[in-house]
């Protein structure tokens, strides 16, 4: 429960501080850490805390959260984007997408299979208990032993033994460099959580954030306010935030437009427009680490050829259809690595696309003649029920189409989608569009998605050396050597054509003009951002803290 | 046979009508493709971990087995427990049906008192330009979805004009602290009036058009039998011609469509509470099956299934008492 004598005495103080004409501190006051965000970040100079202090912040989502515990996995990333405001991960990300420590005193070295994680000592529980080892070693073994869908990020943690309150030791069983994205988790406190592991995230909520759960009916309402007594870098502005699950946008925009909403998420291309000409609202915007893809199935059937491949290529004009149906939602890719991941490894990104084919009817039928695919080929698209991914899906039906063969576009809801993609049989899949959305690290885009032992690869393409590269690369801790094995690898990738790279599509926001630095993370769920990085006292990167300017 | 007995005869009918679907429903969703530990665990899960889980959630069982199991449950008030929410179906049932049943109710309130007057007068000035006009509302109430009359009144009364709620429904009995503005519970149910008629109109409208049409030639009809004309040669007034000797015999076939509606309705309700945005079993419904949610799905369509049983027979009472030449097995 929140503390009001407390919240009373900083309200006292503040009105002091604004008074005496403190400034807001430093990293509250705008500037602009990502790549290519637009829209309504307003600069706030002149503003004491005081002023900035309060309000209460009303934010619409597409859907409701239907627990908020972070050992489980249920609800999406609609769960986990308020997770992220009500618990701190032991590392998280800044707006470059580098790894930041949260609840860790410094992003830990991997020595081997092993590495040390040391703790912040301050960093404490809504409860007033402190963040120790012992709570961080059974959030990651609670998930494997409750076999969410978590588990998988921490099968490879052999043991976890716990030095002191603030130093934990994990042993690996074998060297895995992207464990230390796994562990860019959240962390639950282990007494709370274990005296009724049922009623945790859903009726008891203690985490270490800068935000406190003070009401949550699922696919109602999410209250929480600010938690005055933060134990990192100073305290979020907003007293009170409440998010509500609203899934039709019209309604959505129509809640901008009326002001029961001060922010909604996701903004579908054709209503940009409609929020840019409110007077008194805009579109925030940025790429988001996402990767929309169409895949060949090269187990069997004609796409198992690189020469259909790089006829398809040259079927379909991938910019017009971006331009007309992706923008400005999204933006086309030239690789499985998100830009803020290529930028960061200093990728060859103009190399890779300058690789891709312009549409060129004429010598997509060579190609397909000299693969010496038969007349009555029919292509089986497979696509799950996007709209955006839909239209690229026609878009290369249409291309295939017009080179003289046919195409049949499926839709299937996520389930089939699911059980299908992977199936390798070419009766049911040629070609199938998914998208894929992870950490920030090279790896969590390519081995998984395009190693054969992949858990979401349903390519089957079977190439010794790219997979080698992969494997070889998170095991190696030099990232010089692993930049060097990634562009290999996606050299190949691009020259066999293993997908086509479609867009990514970007974190959108309508925002109302009185909400000011408000701006969008490249993690998708890092929003909305409204105490960014926590404004934690380890990293040197620049926080926010978003307020209301009414 | 008095309406008791029939009432009971005709609900003990129901129960191999329930059983069907039951079977249907059940044997239907496991020829999904897809499974909903894959769904629950996510695109990255192991072999081991989906095993694990579906031995957990019993589905490594045979489906026979699952289907016996299920049965005897449902027989003994056990809808199951959803995986999705954690909580036993019937628990989520009971939480969102009051919602639905108030927009049900709403709904076909808004229906019956426009349809019926509408009806009447179209019959009474049949050819004549409120005739004509009554024709014209129908035909565009049938043939519009009620999701697209949904946005189209969002933009106009939400966005434009201002003047209505476009998200969510105030429930009557929703404490005041929580509703916005409100001081009194007077305020609370002014909210729950003004949060009901966007979406009212929304899932209404296909069922007052449909019903002012039956109206309308059900009236025609009997007010061109014989005995109207008797009385209208006796100089009976038309109004109570209207009233007092077609109204009533004009009601057999209004009923059966309302009756019939409320299937249409329970789906329509699906589409209106998703764009206004409103918790009841629509939605629910919709998150069970984006979800493979088993006993969710089982369990909402059971209890739609039971809801049209209840309709149909409602109806048949009502034929009852609005006639009572109707005969139930062969007594007058």
């Amino acid at each position: 429960m929140p503390d009001s004598s407390w919240q009373e005495n900083r309200r006292k103080f503040l009105q002091a501080a604004g008074a005496a004409g403190i400034v807001g501190f430093a990293g509250c006051t705008g500037g602009d850490g990502t790549d290519t965000p637009t829209g309504a970040a307003t600069d706030t100079d002149g503003m004491t805390e005081r002023e900035r202090t309060g309000g209460t912040l009303n934010f619409a989502q597409t859907s409701s959260p239907v627990e908020l515990d972070p050992v489980n996995n249920n609800g999406g990333n609609y769960s986990i984007m308020l997770k992220n405001l009500v618990y701190s991960p032991v590392l998280g990300y800044d707006r470059n997408t580098n790894l930041v420590p949260i609840l860790a005193e410094e992003v830990p070295t991997l020595d081997g299979n092993e590495f040390t994680l040391n703790l912040d000592p301050d960093a404490r529980f809504h409860n007033g208990d402190q963040v120790t080892a012992e709570d961080v070693k059974y959030t990651f073994e609670a998930t494997v032993e409750e076999g969410t869908s978590y588990s998988a990020n921490f099968s490879v943690v052999d043991t976890i033994e716990v030095e002191n309150d603030t130093t934990a030791h994990f042993t690996l069983t074998e060297p895995y460099v992207p464990i230390l994205h796994a562990i860019a988790h959240q962390v639950v406190p282990k007494s709370v959580r274990e005296e009724d592991t049922d009623a945790f995230g859903i009726d008891t909520f203690v985490g270490s954030g800068p935000f406190k759960v003070t009401e949550f009916e699922e696919n109602d309402h999410v209250t929480m306010e600010g938690w005055d007594d933060y134990w990192g870098n100073g305290q979020p502005y907003l007293d009170e935030v409440t998010f509500t699950p609203i899934n039709e946008p019209t309604n959505r925009v129509t809640q901008l437009q009326t002001g029961e909403q001060d922010v909604i998420n996701r903004i579908p291309p054709q209503f940009w427009q409609t929020i840019q000409d409110m007077n008194d609202a805009d579109v925030v915007s940025g790429p988001s680490l996402s990767y929309q893809f169409a895949a060949f199935n090269q187990n069997e059937g004609e796409c198992a050829k690189r020469d259909v491949r790089l006829a398809i290529d040259h079927c379909v004009d991938l910019d017009q259809t971006i331009e007309q149906y992706i923008k400005p939602g999204g933006g086309r890719m030239y690789s499985p690595l998100p830009a803020s991941v290529a930028n960061a490894w200093d990728m060859p990104l103009d190399e890779w696309k300058n690789s891709w084919s312009e549409k060129d009817i004429d010598r997509a039928q060579e190609l397909f003649e000299q693969a010496g695919v038969p007349d009555d080929w029919t292509c089986n698209i497979i696509v799950s029920s996007t709209e955006k991914r839909r239209q690229a899906a026609v878009s290369i039906a249409n291309g295939i189409k017009e080179a003289g063969y046919d195409a049949q576009v499926q839709y299937l809801d996520f389930a089939t989608m699911l059980d299908r993609f992977d199936s390798g049989d070419a009766s049911q899949v040629n070609i199938y569009l998914l998208g894929w959305s992870r950490a920030p690290e090279p790896d969590r885009f390519m081995y998984e998605l395009l190693h054969m032992d992949g858990a979401f690869q349903g390519q089957y393409y079977d190439n010794e050396r790219f997979n080698e590269l992969l494997e070889e690369a998170r095991v190696t801790t030099e990232r010089e050597q692993r930049r060097e094995m990634y562009i290999e690898a996606i050299n190949l990738f691009v020259e066999d054509r293993v997908h086509l790279p479609l867009y990514y599509t970007s974190v959108s926001m309508g925002v109302k003009n009185y909400v000011k630095d408000l701006k969008p993370h490249p993690v998708t769920t890092y929003n909305p951002y409204l105490f960014g990085d926590r404004n934690n006292k380890h990293a040197d990167t620049e926080g926010s803290n978003v307020w209301i300017d009414r | 046979m008095s309406h008791l007995r029939y009432s009971v005869k005709r609900l003990l009918q129901a129960i191999p009508v329930l059983l069907g679907i039951t079977s249907i429903t059940f044997f239907l969703i496991n020829a999904m493709p897809g499974s909903p530990v894959e769904v629950m665990l996510g695109p990255t899960a192991t072999e081991e971990m989906i095993t694990e889980a579906s031995a957990r959630y019993g589905f490594d069982q045979p489906l026979y087995v699952r289907y016996y199991k299920y049965i005897l449950a449902v027989l003994g008030g056990d809808l199951g427990q959803s995986i999705h929410y954690g909580v036993p179906v019937t628990e989520k049932i009971l939480e969102r049906l009051p919602v639905t049943i108030l927009l049900l109710v709403s709904s076909f309130t808004f229906a019956i008192s426009v349809a019926i007057p509408l009806g009447i007068v179209s019959a009474r000035r049949r050819n004549q330009p409120i005739d004509h006009g009554s024709r014209v509302v129908s035909l565009i109430g049938v043939s519009t979805p009620n999701f697209w009359i949904g946005l189209l009144l969002i933009i106009v009364f939400g966005y434009h004009l201002q003047v209505l709620p476009s998200n969510g429904l105030v429930m009557p009995f929703t404490p005041i602290s929580e509703v916005g503005g409100a001081d009194s519970r007077l305020d609370v149910l002014v909210e729950t009036g003004r949060s009901l008629i966007m979406p009212t109109i929304a899932l209404g409208t296909l069922q007052m058009a449909a019903i002012s049409r039956i109206e309308r030639s059900s009236m025609l009809e009997v007010l061109g039998r014989d005995y109207i004309s008797l009385a209208r040669a006796f100089g009976v007034k038309e109004s109570v011609i209207t009233r007092k000797h077609a109204f009533r015999n004009a009601q057999l076939p209004v009923v059966t469509i309302i009756g019939l509606q409320l299937t249409s309705a329970l789906g329509g309700a699906v589409l209106t509470e998703t764009v206004f945005n409103i918790n009841g079993m629509g939605r629910l419904i919709i998150q069970a099956i984006r979800t493979q949610d088993y006993a969710l799905i089982m369990g909402t369509t059971l209890f739609f299934g039971f809801m049209f049983v209840v309709g149909t027979l409602l109806t048949d009472l009502t034929y009852a008492y609005l006639d009572p030449r109707v005969t139930y097995e062969g007594e007058q």
